[in-house]
């Protein structure tokens, strides 16, 4: 394989322009796989796959654009909206992404649009969606109007007629989740799982990433039962923590009592929330700090061999920031479009009571512990997991990037220097909040299918209360307790001796365990690496590590986010057999 | 001498000794923030736990050798001991910070320090840092017991106050300027090289926006010690 193509382009902001060149040049290597995984990269003739049902009424519109920089007058009429979707755009099945000056083209693409994928089709309607609504962003020049199938226009009471077509695409991409989410009893599980690759709308948001964890079934009538069963056992548990730690038969949720060997942890946690995400007012609220330090210090005394390991408090608040949507806006009509500002800046009580925090943390409590369970080798005694990610990036870098490589060993800069805390977060420390929530559906469709199949084989794992035996499950959470020990202390010797043998790290660790996301990881730390790889290479040793532990990710927003997860994907398609 | 100052602050490889510290302790004590108020003069009300290890420099002058300090602060959760130890190879001298308004910060200071020692083969000055001392409202650890505890291990001691910028600059400099002492006592100055690194890579194009280095003249630093707290060593 030619290494030297894939080469992304250097560029220290990542406009979509230059990712988007490269990628599509090395597009038609893996086009035949799983052509869907990437953004702003496709340039399908999206008119032919329009096959997604639908169910809103905006969805049959089709959007169009019109792209000459001649036409940026300000006026807003509908006249003229008229007149430049007449003129701009020829037909449908035009490439019309021929006229965005930015983007590389080339004749090879069209390959992707007669591709043989199995995937290609359910997905390029949705996927073109995304595209558009990235190319309308980037391009100042871009003038648009709408039209619907008849041509008939339609009326547009934006002032900024961006505003409608990406409403229209937001729409669409709502009618498709509505429909998978609410439209039969089973729900599609593979489905979800790739349109959730591609960013999950806040509104489906908790509850798609429940359904990928497998926390919910598919089957939608169970739903309740489950969710019912789940939050009687989160209660249950932590009350008989609290009666088993300091034989208390009155045990009060609201008042954690902890016993001599347990205050470590307690402290440990105590201190660290106080440090969780200064800078979003919503974590300084006191409500949600007790609210996740009693998920946190639950989690580490069920899970002792790993314990509480800092960085997973980060972590956590993923899952408690998403399912907190769950309860905003409940009792309104939800016209309101639902977004992070209020919620981040609201203290939950002024909008949940004390039934909805309970469900709110045990949600969270078991959505947290199954994505855990998936890469706990990374916080187990030596943190192997991350020891290995590590090296593997090292590995990679030293292909793909030989130059850089190169400067890093003459600089003796250390791949674990600075990549260790990417792999503890998982890169929650490396960008904003905001871009960690839209990573973490990809991250959670891409391991979604390891955590979901190992539900109910693993027979002891005790976490596991969808199957039958929840009824026992919940009225002895000890018992599960004391298995959930037992499997892990196997694990952890496993652990252990393997990381006095690297050696054997490779063969061993995936048993059980999913690498899966691990393996995407190390793929989005290379691709985040590449980033910066030229100022890198004009810095010694000391601009390199003061660089690699502040990136300059402030401003980045979903899209700087999802060209780095495309990259990735890249990477990771071709090195797949290497 | 201070005139150099300038020059040598915008140049972070032009130095003639490299001397590598750790800062250990107990998580939460204020390691990172004492890193930040000496190597940047900050500090940051929003600083977030360390995750493995973060990393400053500062130059320093003594006898007119410009000497970097590369300073590696350490996260302070138990977990991360076996990560964090590999960092002490190499190290030429090690900072052991408490709270002093946490008793049990202070009692793991002999921990930490048997830590370095089973780590380390070759002796290194070590300091002792009783942190946060503007809370003395709520003291728990008495500066005599402490003072007590330096003495009997050899340690340097300082109390220290990231928040209100007390004492904090004296702790490292007096450490530098300890591990340069002692260097150049056992070896004589030629060989002190042998050492520390000496740096030959004046190639490098730095970038220094995103280096924190500030230059001090440790001959200057005696300015506003109004320090309760006994050194010694």
């Amino acid at each position: 394989m030619d290494i030297s193509r894939l080469k992304p382009k250097r560029s220290v902001s990542s406009t979509a322009s230059s990712a988007s060149s490269i990628n599509l040049k090395s597009h038609h290597n893996i086009s035949k796989e799983q052509p869907h995984r990437t953004f702003s990269l496709m340039t399908q003739n999206h008119q032919q796959h329009s096959s997604a049902p639908t169910t809103s009424t905006n969805t049959n519109s089709v959007m169009m654009m019109s792209l000459t920089p001649t036409q940026s007058s300000s006026s807003k009429s509908k006249n003229k909206n008229r007149k430049f979707g007449k003129d701009s755009y020829l037909d449908d099945n035009d490439d019309w992404l021929a006229n965005v000056g930015e983007y590389t083209i080339e004749k090879e693409d069209k390959f992707i649009s007669s591709s043989s994928s199995p995937f290609a089709n359910k997905h390029d309607s949705l996927f073109m969606v995304e595209e558009r609504d990235i190319i309308i962003e980037s391009s100042d020049l871009a003038k648009k109007a709408t039209t619907d199938d008849t041509g008939v226009y339609k009326n547009i009471d934006d002032t900024d007629p961006s505003l409608t077509i990406k409403n229209d695409t937001e729409n669409r991409l709502l009618a498709r989740y509505q429909n998978l989410l609410h439209g039969s009893v089973n729900i599609k599980i593979n489905e979800l799982r790739d349109i959730s690759w591609h960013g999950i709308p806040l509104k489906y948001k908790s509850l798609t990433w429940k359904l990928l964890l497998g926390y919910l079934p598919p089957n939608v009538k169970r739903h309740e039962l489950i969710l019912k069963q789940k939050r009687q056992s989160y209660k249950n548990g932590i009350l008989q923590t609290i009666k088993r730690d300091t034989g208390d038969m009155n045990a009060d949720m609201n008042i954690i009592q902890v016993n001599e060997k347990n205050k470590q942890a307690w402290h440990q946690i105590d201190i660290d929330l106080k440090r969780t995400h200064p800078d979003i007012a919503l974590y300084q609220f006191s409500s949600v700090k007790k609210s996740l330090q009693r998920i946190l210090y639950y989690w580490a005394i069920r899970r002792p061999t790993t314990g509480y390991v800092q960085g997973i408090n980060d972590i956590c608040t993923t899952f408690y920031q998403v399912f907190l949507l769950d309860y905003y806006n409940k009792n309104d009509d939800c016209k309101q479009k639902l977004n992070w500002d209020e919620i981040e800046n609201t203290d939950p009580t002024e909008y949940m009571d004390g039934n909805d925090f309970n469900s709110l943390e045990s949600d969270t409590f078991w959505c947290f512990d199954r994505f855990l369970e998936s890469i706990m080798d990374n916080y187990v005694h030596g943190q192997p997991g991350i020891l290995k990610q590590v090296s593997k990036l090292e590995k990679i870098c030293k292909r793909i990037d030989p130059v850089l490589y190169a400067h890093f060993a003459s600089e003796q800069v250390e791949f674990f220097q600075f990549a260790f805390r990417w792999m503890n977060c998982l890169l929650m420390r490396e960008v904003p909040m905001r871009v960690v929530l839209r990573m973490w559906d990809t991250y959670l469709a891409e391991s979604s299918s390891d955590i979901t199949s190992n539900n109910g084989e693993n027979t002891d794992n005790s976490n596991d209360f969808d199957n039958d035996k929840s009824n026992e499950s919940v009225s002895s959470p000890l018992t599960t307790m004391r298995n959930n020990s037992i499997f892990n202390s196997n694990q952890l010797t496993k652990s252990y001796d393997n990381s006095n043998d690297k050696n054997s790290l490779n063969t061993t660790f995936n048993n059980k365990n999913n690498t899966r996301l691990n393996d995407f990881h190390v793929y989005v730390c290379c691709a985040f690496l590449e980033k910066w790889a030229t100022t890198l290479e004009s810095m010694d040793f000391t601009g390199i590590i003061m660089f690699l532990q502040s990136c300059p990710t402030t401003s980045w927003n979903e899209q700087d986010i999802e060209m780095l997860l495309s990259e990735a994907y890249l990477w990771q398609c071709h090195f797949k057999d290497s | 001498m201070s005139e150099e100052n300038t020059d040598t602050a915008q140049y972070d490889y032009d130095y003639d000794y490299l001397f590598k510290l750790v800062l250990i302790g107990d998580s939460g004590v204020g390691k990172s923030n004492l890193l930040t108020r000496y190597s940047g003069n900050e500090f940051q009300v929003n600083s977030k736990s360390t995750i493995g290890v973060e990393f400053a420099t500062k130059i320093v002058k003594i006898d007119g050798k410009v000497i970097k300090a590369q300073i590696w602060d350490t996260a302070g959760q138990e977990r991360y001991r076996a990560i964090t130890k590999a960092y002490y190879r190499g190290a030429l001298g090690a900072l052991i910070v408490y709270d002093i308004t946490k008793t049990k910060s202070y009692e793991n200071c002999n921990d930490w320090l048997n830590i370095l020692n089973s780590n380390l083969d070759n002796d290194i000055v070590i300091g002792l840092i009783g942190n946060k001392k503007d809370l003395q409202h709520q003291r728990a650890v008495p500066v005599e017991e402490a003072q007590e505890f330096a003495r009997n291990n050899q340690l340097l001691f300082t109390e220290t106050s990231a928040l209100s910028n007390e004492n904090v600059e004296r702790a490292f400099d007096e450490l530098i300027n300890s591990i340069y002492q002692n260097l150049k006592q056992q070896t004589g100055m030629d060989s002190l090289n042998n050492f520390a690194n000496t740096n030959n890579n004046n190639n490098s194009n730095n970038n220094t926006e995103y280096s924190s280095t500030n230059t001090v003249s440790l001959a200057n630093s005696k300015k506003t010690e109004k320090s309760s707290s006994g050194d010694c060593c």
